[in-house]
């Protein structure tokens, strides 16, 4: 049976100096949270990004889940994409938000509640930020009810 | 475009007397309690396993729940209810737990194991917890099996 190494158990193993240094943040070390919530007090506009937690230079996002109340009619195909700055542009956002566990389930309905989270498309995640960075959501379509409050925790280390 | 800043950030990016923001919602670490509970008998819905005991001003990111088999014949479901008390009311419970990869589905088989995870329907989540509060899971209806271990992770942030 072959045994293939991730990239730092590879460094680790190897002696961890020199050439192979682990950076900090990526083993033996713990996650910090941001904790924060948003009252929906008027429809989100699809032009509006929310603004959900400030991440300093070399933080690596292990995950960000968001708990969503319910925001439109039933049967309401909603999407969440994150990213990293206040954009319409969707191609320069770094992610869609998925339901559950389910990477493939990009979308989820809006007419119930919804914990969506980080997917595996994502290229940013696990790595180290190149500069200070906000993190963003923005959801499509924009929402029809005017009530009701949005969670959100981003792990990272 | 405009940009809608969630309540921590907008108190961060303001700074100010008025604007700190309490510990353990920015720039924190996450605490688990891990716990286990051994199967030895059928566990009545009557009974609440108590899985946590959390400080006052703690705030609840994230409860996961590991059930083995709870019964022997398919077709069973069962709900886990989550609670910060032991009571056999289902109302003053503060959530169902739902299935892990579709936190909706609020039932599940009993004749497969199962992981179970905070709802979004859940009121309690990342908010401070008044007062020193015990976390505990009800299930309905009763488990017929007698073996197997519940395993537990309860994050939060103090």
């Amino acid at each position: 049976m072959a045994t293939l190494k991730g990239t730092n158990v590879t460094k680790y193993d190897a002696g961890g100096s020199g050439d192979n240094v682990i950076a900090d943040g990526f083993i033996k070390t713990v996650e910090k949270v941001w904790i924060d919530s948003y009252t929906i007090t008027g429809a989100i506009a699809t032009s509006s990004s929310l603004l959900i937690a400030r991440i300093p230079k070399n933080k690596k996002i292990t995950d960000i889940v968001v708990h969503m109340p319910i925001i439109s009619a039933a049967a309401t195909n909603t999407t969440v994409y994150c990213c990293t700055g206040a954009t319409t542009s969707k191609t320069t956002y770094f992610g869609t938000l998925i339901q559950g566990g389910d990477t493939q389930k990009l979308t989820f309905d809006g007419g119930t509640v919804a914990t969506i989270r980080l997917a595996a498309t994502d290229t940013k995640k696990m790595q180290a930020l190149g500069a200070d960075t906000g993190i963003y959501i923005m959801i499509e379509p924009a929402t029809t009810i005017t009530a009701g409050t949005i969670y959100s925790i981003v792990r990272y280390t | 475009m405009a940009t809608l800043k969630a309540t921590n950030v907008t108190k961060y990016d303001t700074g100010g007397a008025d604007n700190i923001v309490p510990d353990g919602f920015i720039k924190t670490v996450e605490k688990v309690w891990i716990d286990s509970y051994t199967i030895t008998a059928a566990i009545p819905s009557t009974s609440s396993i108590l899985i946590a005991r959390l400080p006052a001003g703690a705030k609840v990111t994230d409860i996961i729940v590991h059930l083995p088999v709870l019964a022997s014949v398919s077709g069973a479901t069962n709900t886990c209810y989550c609670c910060t008390g032991a009571s056999t009311d289902i109302t003053t419970y503060f959530g169902t737990l739902g299935l892990s990869g579709d936190t909706q589905k609020t039932t599940f088989e009993t004749v497969t194991a199962a992981t179970l995870r905070l709802n979004a329907t859940d009121t309690n989540k990342c908010q401070a917890l008044a007062a020193a509060t015990g976390v505990y899971i009800m299930l309905d209806p009763a488990t017929t099996v007698t073996g197997g271990t519940i395993r537990s992770i309860v994050k939060y942030t103090t």
